[in-house]
């Protein structure tokens, strides 16, 4: 389950943060005439890493536990089990004052621009709380440096004074991301940051961000639903689904030779942006719900809706194993066929579709 | 925050116009209050009831225990405005005593209320151990009696004395203070903006004091505002039933515990300080309301245009 590293341009690779094994169970409501609790697996088994100044995407249908990994990750809900190591430092059960020295390194953005504002703070003591809290800066240092975070993120500094319900939805969003900043995090968890916002209003924030990763090398967890989004931010790409990580690689390569078919059905729901612009592939729409995290499916948690699904795929679960260098996938259909692992030369792309259809004759086959 | 703005046009060198804050902006929620003449009423009574029971001994036109045996039982005149008691005490003075008590207890039985309720509640509200159930529990327990019969019953046990009362009435309320706050703490605790405190690195202290309790004010100065008009009441039948105050001392309770032999013959010694007790309740109500309305941004901008 070891991550193979994959930033190539750090010449003792070592990343910054590294997720082992992360699991989060919830303890489901005991009913009263129940034997046993039910437990929720909302992460179960999660690992990744991600390098200095490098965004790692995190995408996954809602539900599929994509925002616990990022919270388990950073500490704000505990995990379950496994480790998580900053700067190489195993930060998994670290508490009190050495928890909150860690608050400096990893912050957060939030989905909802409306909730995760103090409604009775100014935008000015929002901004300047983290470094009162850290007393990183003090007195006029710290309303000047709250100005600068102001400026820096495209807000006017004349209004810190105004109350949060003052300002449009990007503004807010602009207010979290310079609260963000004021600690001078290395990692921001960026949970669905702009999955709340206009368009347009997005496509600002995103540029925001990428322009703040490079002036500041930040690293960024970048959670979302939105394949598009996450594809421009990303240089690599995780997909969840149902509590595990399916596929893992780096942007184009998942975009271009997909190695799990869940990953397949969600980069065909991407909309194409001119009908002259012909789908590569053909538009797999994939039925049912998503099985409930209480009772996943056994073996392949995606066998309930997956469309290549195989007698194996029922019983047996898929390890996330490499595919190709840097390029993970949980699929037994890398098994299946009679090329285990071959690094694969030009078109990776027709390959996995070739592949994929060949196994998806012999699943149909194995079904009848 | 002057030297912020001088420091700020500065550095930002934006328009001036937008660096002004609307001045209609500011103080919103007293705009909205002043707007509503009912709210005007109530606070004006309150502030007069207060007044009153600060200058008592200048404004009262007689000692409130200064016995008159040759006026005893006077109909209210140009020289008792209203009316004698059967010992001949001026009832205007003793009301006008008797506020001091009233506004005594309104004041330091809600207040001590809100510091035990709002200490509590909030302790149970932000912790998830066995500690929530144990003070809520008790809570419940102490919200099981009717309110008068606990506060008659501390008050017997502690002895009459001002502060007694105080006491009584405020143990009396404090389950109510604490319920609303633990129902507030509950619900602002799961708000992102207490989790965005936290990953910025705030102590469990901090998120309370600067993210959770600014956000319970408006609720508890509303309920305070409520609260303190049953606190009246429940003084007044204290009072009433003889648990209150030490006799010679003016309560409005007491008084009408003595008019109310006389209804028939004097009716005067009874109405007054049932008057009294009445608009002052009703002051409290009307604050109250008032001040709910002016805090609730949503019903304040629906009601705008």
């Amino acid at each position: 389950m070891q991550a193979a590293p994959t930033s190539p341009d750090n010449d003792a690779y070592r990343p910054l943060f590294q997720v082992d094994d992360l699991k989060k169970h919830f303890a489901g409501r005991n009913r009263l005439f129940s034997r046993r609790a039910s437990r929720v697996l909302a992460v179960d088994g999660v690992s990744f890493e991600i390098g200095h100044g490098e965004t790692l995407g995190l995408v996954g249908e809602s539900g599929c536990g994509k925002s616990t990994v990022g919270r388990a990750a950073m500490r704000l809900i505990e995990p379950t089990s496994g480790t998580i190591r900053l700067h190489g430092e195993d930060i998994t059960r670290i508490k009190g004052e050495r928890l909150r020295a860690i608050r400096r390194e990893i912050q957060i953005i939030f989905q909802d621009p409306y909730s995760s504002l103090s409604p009775r703070m100014t935008a000015g003591r929002i901004v300047a709380e983290p470094m009162a809290l850290h007393r990183t800066a003090s007195g006029k240092v710290r309303e000047e440096r709250a100005a600068a975070l102001f400026r820096r993120v495209g807000l006017n500094p004349g209004r810190m004074a105004d109350y949060p319900h003052e300002f449009s939805g990007g503004q807010r969003q602009r207010i979290g991301i310079a609260r963000a900043l004021a600690l001078n995090p290395s990692l921001i968890v960026c949970d669905e940051a702009v999955s709340a916002l206009d368009v347009s209003i997005q496509a600002q924030v995103i540029n925001l961000l990428m322009d703040l990763q490079d002036e500041y090398r930040l690293s960024y967890l970048f959670i979302a639903h939105d394949l598009a989004v996450v594809q421009h931010v990303s240089r690599r790409i995780a997909v969840m689904y149902l509590g595990r990580i399916v596929e893992l690689a780096d942007t184009q390569t998942l975009f271009a030779a997909p190695g799990h078919p869940y990953t397949e059905a969600l980069i065909s729901a991407v909309p194409v942006p001119s009908p002259k612009q012909a789908r590569h592939g053909r538009r797999i729409v994939l039925t049912g719900d998503v099985p409930s995290p209480v009772n996943p499916p056994r073996g392949c948690h995606f066998h309930t809706r997956c469309p290549y699904v195989m007698q194996r795929c029922r019983t047996e679960e898929p390890k996330l194993r490499a595919i190709e260098p840097g390029h993970l996938a949980a699929c037994h259909l890398h098994e299946a066929g009679s090329a285990k692992d071959q690094p694969r030369p030009d078109v990776p792309g027709e390959q996995v579709y070739g592949r994929l259809k060949v196994d998806r004759a012999a699943g149909q086959a194995s079904r009848q | 925050m002057a030297f912020l703005n001088s420091r700020i046009e500065e550095l930002a060198g934006a328009d001036a116009a937008e660096l002004r804050r609307d001045p209609k902006k500011r103080h919103r929620a007293l705009r909205r209050f002043v707007r509503n003449p009912y709210n005007i009423a109530g606070a004006i009574l309150i502030s007069a009831f207060f007044l009153a029971a600060l200058l008592a001994d200048f404004i009262s036109p007689y000692p409130p225990n200064q016995i008159s045996l040759a006026n005893t039982f006077d109909p209210p005149n140009a020289e008792f405005w209203f009316g004698t008691d059967h010992l001949g005490r001026d009832i205007l003075s003793r009301i006008i005593h008797g506020s001091r008590v009233a506004c005594a207890v309104s004041f330091g039985a809600v207040g001590l209320a809100m510091l035990f309720g709002v200490t509590l509640g909030m302790i149970a509200g932000y912790t998830d151990s066995w500690i929530r159930d144990a003070i809520m529990r008790v809570m419940d327990a102490l919200w099981a009696f009717p309110s008068i019969i606990l506060a008659l019953t501390i008050a017997a046990v502690l002895g009459p004395s001002l502060g007694n009362i105080i006491l009584a009435v405020g143990i009396t309320y404090t389950p109510a203070f604490a319920r609303v706050m633990f129902a507030q703490v509950i619900s602002l605790r799961e708000e992102t903006f207490v989790e965005a405190a936290r990953a910025a690195g705030a102590r469990d202290r901090q998120i309370l004091a600067d993210h959770i309790f600014p956000n319970t004010v408006a609720a508890l100065t509303v309920y305070g505002s409520i609260m303190a008009a049953e606190a009246i009441i429940a003084e007044a039948g204290l009072s009433f039933l003889g648990a209150g105050v030490t006799p010679p001392q003016a309560a409005w309770g007491s008084m009408l515990r003595l008019g109310y032999p006389y209804l028939q013959q004097a009716p005067w010694i009874a109405i007054f300080p049932g008057c009294a007790i009445f608009f002052l309740v009703l002051a409290f109500n009307l604050l109250g309301d008032g001040i709910r309305d002016a805090m609730d941004v949503r019903l304040a901008d629906s009601q705008r245009r």
